[in-house]
């Protein structure tokens, strides 16, 4: 009864259009009021407790410090500085974009924010130099995912919390994978670069010109350095990198003094409308889940897959298959608190490591990104390009179908992950 | 004037409020790590504070979000209705809107219960020694502030369906090639 | 809702029970023979549903949700609950008890049962005193012996002010930092140290990066079994029989297995290649004048005359002499 009320009312409201955050909340209250396993009130206790979180604090906060540094220049000269790099080779414009990005997600915690920041320059600019349109807003859509793989990482943060996994291991297990996508990503559009003769001739920089562009984007390469330095060598918590991370891009803008007063509205704006997004999904997604604990589902499916009488290795490949499916239909923090309470149990009791099990999930919700049709970088790609979703989705696949091969070697292989946190974390 | 007065509170009453939560909980996570690292004098009460201010930022920002109906949803198979019965998809909006606008109420209401309940206890928070009821009120605050702005869309939408009930909706996105 | 559960004798219903411990952990080895026992002696009419791991929530807020008849039973700890009963404060205050023996004593005896009965003005019936354990200190870069060591070191502490204090009152730098984030806080230094009972310390692996402990028994941390009253107060005199004596075997299993886990723990931290010190009588005696003072300060911010009284129940009349 509570299960059916719980899953029904959900999908009904979701396909009707209801925003996922508050159809999370109208099933939780409805199964509530249907089975009066615990009294109504508790709800409103769990949209406040669930929130009353000190490391939560960084998903507002790696929101602003991501606004910041798109306002105030810091993203131009990070791509200026890519291009002087990697601008000449074959595939020049899709290999800046995709270390834009990478770097760019060295600052910044949020996915959205590295999709705005970097799509927002990089696509005008592929379409220009005659790089095809859905090529380029596909190559963002996917790659622009990279932000919430590479630490900082808000996603990573919030797996973090809710399975009472270490956050600066999360971080640490997410640096590899995450380049060796970008790594992947960079291949493949340099063969399709090839194939379709993509791209002028960016004349190759000089040295000279390397490195005044470095010099000019200096403050901003710094940047990682002290966020992640800070957290590595003990000065502060990941929580307050985010706060740092604020501070830090606050005095770059300064600097840059590319930001005008009349901006800091704007940005405040900005700001409130990403975090307000995220921050009520995960109230009514945590109250949802203390629901469905309530009602002994994450019990019921964790025993379920425990006892079937297969090896892990095919258990995980369902859990890999699950993670994609659901990925296309689910808001990824959503995803993240839903999902991880039932499965973390069923992975660590057959020897996965739960940081390893963390990077999966996270790169399974950067796939989820890019494909429909619930998918925030294919909105903020279509919006950029002015292509349909559908095009947009389309342009995307070769892209996801490449990181859904590597999502399964990422698992398979707990060594890319977890070999930096076994090395620095001792 | 009562005009203007909406006008002021309709385009900022979430922003700023929120940007006094943002100002508030951004401050005390930097004065945190000066404090442990600079003068080794860990501060007390800075995280509780924070995290109240955050509770408050939830909501308020969340309350923006529903303003510029920024909260992620799934509009493909509605949007498909859309394009064949354009007053089906009308009717379901208004639906969604209706069903969101009473869900918020309720939950309004058993938050105000909450706040009511903590003001009767007379809880304090352990180390800054907050009355609990103004930290739970920042939840009241935003369910009223949702509701607003869902009434708000609601009205639109009441009016655009006496307006023009079989008009074709304008689609979402404008298409280049 | 609530108020909603005067429930009839030949009713069957089920206790939502949450508590923040692990699942292996012997406290919630505990509740899983308090949820059997109720269940078998009520004839399956009582189901006993545990709810580990803060699935329902971290410990204030389970608090809560149990005064306002949300949830059945939960379990916090006294630090926690002490701001719903200002007199369980004083629990918080260092070296009162010299070892578990004496603590039994103290709390099983009437000013025990007074300080629970307590509670009932807070809408919270307390079944019985469970136990975390006493609280020992975990260090990452050496072994601290004496008071003195403690001088600059950031060690990570409750949100519990009397906590706070005594650790700011000999010259450390206590830092109270949200759990979660406690293991990378150690592992990269933005602390140096942290305290909490062997069991916690070991199942939250922060014995890993913190792997010299010494056996300071600083504070004994009861954790008190709390079920909501207007639920217990609607149960027939018969279930809450079943209930009240189902809690004391409860106590007494978690009591026992906690005698035997800190043997065990130690033995496991010292085969992973960390250190137990014991403190010698002198070094120990050292702790506990390095709290005279703290004692001085603050014996009359809190309950005072509990204090006193639970200071002479434990025999110690250091700290007895020093408030006076
Ligand atoms: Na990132
Ligand atoms: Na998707």
């Amino acid at each position: 009864m509570g299960i059916s009320v719980l899953f029904l009312s959900f999908l009904i409201l979701l396909i009707l259009g209801m925003p996922v955050a508050f159809a999370l909340g109208i099933s939780s209250l409805l199964s509530v009021l249907a089975t009066g396993v615990v009294p109504v009130n508790y709800l409103t206790q769990t949209m406040f407790g669930a929130v009353d979180s000190y490391s939560l604090l960084a998903v507002p906060l790696f929101v602003l410090s991501g606004v910041i540094m798109e306002y105030g220049g810091l993203s131009r000269r990070l791509i200026d500085a890519a291009k002087a790099f990697v601008g000449h080779m074959t595939g020049g414009l899709p290999a800046v974009t995709l270390l834009g990005t990478a770097v760019f997600a060295m600052l910044s915690g949020s996915g959205p924010a590295t999709v705005a920041a970097i799509g927002g320059i990089m696509i005008p600019a592929m379409i220009r130099e005659g790089y095809g349109r859905g090529f380029s807003a596909g190559l963002v859509a996917t790659g622009g995912g990279i932000g919430i793989v590479i630490p900082p990482s808000i996603p990573l943060i919030i797996y973090g919390i809710t399975t009472n996994t270490s956050i600066g291991d999360l971080f640490l297990a997410g640096f590899v994978p995450g380049f060796a996508i970008v790594l992947l990503l960079y291949l493949m559009s340099r063969h399709m670069s090839k194939k379709h003769g993509y791209g002028g001739d960016v004349p190759k920089a000089s040295w000279k010109e390397r490195r005044a562009a470095l010099w000019h984007a200096k403050w901003t390469l710094l940047m990682p350095v002290v966020v992640l330095g800070g957290i590595y060598g003990g000065i502060f918590t990941p929580t307050e990198a985010s706060g740092v991370a604020v501070a830090y891009s606050l005095v770059l803008a300064l600097i840059y003094s590319e930001t005008k007063i009349t901006q800091i509205p704007i940005m405040l704006k900005a700001t409130f409308l990403i975090s307000g997004m995220i921050l009520v999904i995960i109230a009514t997604a945590s109250t949802y889940a203390r629901v469905l604990t309530l009602e002994r589902i994450p019990t019921l499916i964790a025993d379920f897959l425990g006892a079937l009488p297969v090896p892990f290795w095919a258990i995980l490949a369902v859990i890999l298959i699950l993670l994609v499916f659901i990925g296309m239909f689910m808001e990824t923090i959503a995803g993240i608190i839903l999902l991880a309470p039932i499965l973390v149990p069923v992975v660590t009791a057959m020897g996965m490591d739960p940081v390893h099990f963390g990077v999966v999930m996270i790169m399974a919700s950067m796939i989820g990104f890019a494909t429909p049709p619930v998918g925030d970088n294919l909105n903020v790609a279509s919006a950029i390009s002015g292509l349909s979703i559908e095009k947009v989705s389309l342009a995307a696949l070769p892209f996801v179908a490449a990181l859904i091969v590597m999502l399964f070697v990422i698992a398979y292989v707990p060594q890319i992950s977890m070999f930096l946190p076994n090395w620095l974390g001792k | 004037m009562l005009k203007s007065i909406y006008a002021h509170f309709d385009e900022h009453v979430e922003t700023y409020l929120a940007t006094v939560a943002l100002t508030v909980f951004a401050s005390l996570v930097i004065f945190q790590v000066v404090m442990r690292y600079v003068f080794n004098n860990p501060s007390v009460w800075s995280e509780e504070i924070a995290r109240y201010a955050l509770v408050w930022f939830v909501y308020l920002s969340g309350s923006y979000a529903v303003k510029y109906q920024r909260h992620v949803r799934f509009n493909v198979i509605v949007d498909l209705i859309g394009k064949k019965v354009p007053l089906a998809q009308r009717i379901i909006r208004l639906f969604v809107l209706v069903l969101w606008l009473a869900f918020l109420i309720f939950m309004l209401k058993l938050a105000v219960d909450m706040v009511d309940r903590q003001f009767t206890t007379g809880q304090r928070a352990p180390a800054s020694q907050i009355p609990m009821y103004l930290v739970y009120l920042g939840l009241p605050l935003g369910l009223l502030l949702m509701s607003f702005r869902v009434l708000q869309h609601t009205t639109r939408a009441i009016i655009d369906i006496v307006r023009q009930p079989f008009a074709p909706i304008p689609p979402s996105q404008t298409e280049v090639d | 809702g609530e108020g909603g559960h005067a429930v009839a004798q030949s009713d069957s219903y089920t206790i939502k029970f949450g508590n923040v411990i692990s699942v292996g952990d012997t406290q919630n080895q505990g509740y899983a023979l308090f949820a059997e026992l109720v269940e078998e002696r009520s004839d399956g009419r009582i189901k006993v549903q545990v709810y580990p791991d803060s699935q329902l929530g971290g410990e204030r807020e389970m608090i809560e949700a149990t005064q306002f008849g949300d949830i059945e039973m939960t379990a916090p700890s006294v630090g926690v609950l002490a701001n719903f009963d200002k007199s369980l404060e004083v629990f918080d205050f260092p070296f009162i008890f010299e070892d578990a023996e004496t603590a039994y004593k103290v709390l099983d005896s009437e000013l025990g049962d007074e300080m629970l009965a307590g509670l009932e003005n807070s809408g919270l019936i307390a079944l019985g005193w469970g136990e975390n354990g006493f609280r020992n200190l975990a260090m990452v870069k050496g072994t601290v012996r004496t008071p003195e060591d403690m001088r600059g070191i950031k060690l990570r502490t409750m949100q519990v002010p009397m906590h706070i204090a005594y650790w700011r009152s000999i010259g450390a730098a206590p830092t109270p930092m949200p759990f979660p984030e406690v293991f990378t806080s150690l592992q990269q230094g933005v602390v140096d140290g942290v305290e909490n009972p062997y069991e916690l310390l070991f199942s939250a692996r922060f014995t890993e990066p913190a792997h010299f402990l010494t056996e300071t028994r600083h504070i004994y941390d009861p954790e008190v079994i709390l079920i909501s009253k207007t639920f217990f107060e609607g149960l027939s005199a018969e279930d809450q029989k079943i209930i009240r004596d189902a809690a004391d075997e409860m106590v007494a299993k978690i009591r026992s297995l906690k005698s035997t886990i800190s043997d065990e723990i130690r033995a496991k931290i010292v085969a992973a290649g960390g250190t137990v010190t014991d403190l010698t009588d002198e070094e120990r005696q050292q702790w506990i004048d390095s709290a005279i003072p703290f004692y001085k300060e603050n014996a009359s911010k809190v309950d005072t005359g509990k204090l006193k009284a639970i200071l002479e129940a434990a025999g110690n009349t250091t700290y007895l002499e020093a408030i006076q």
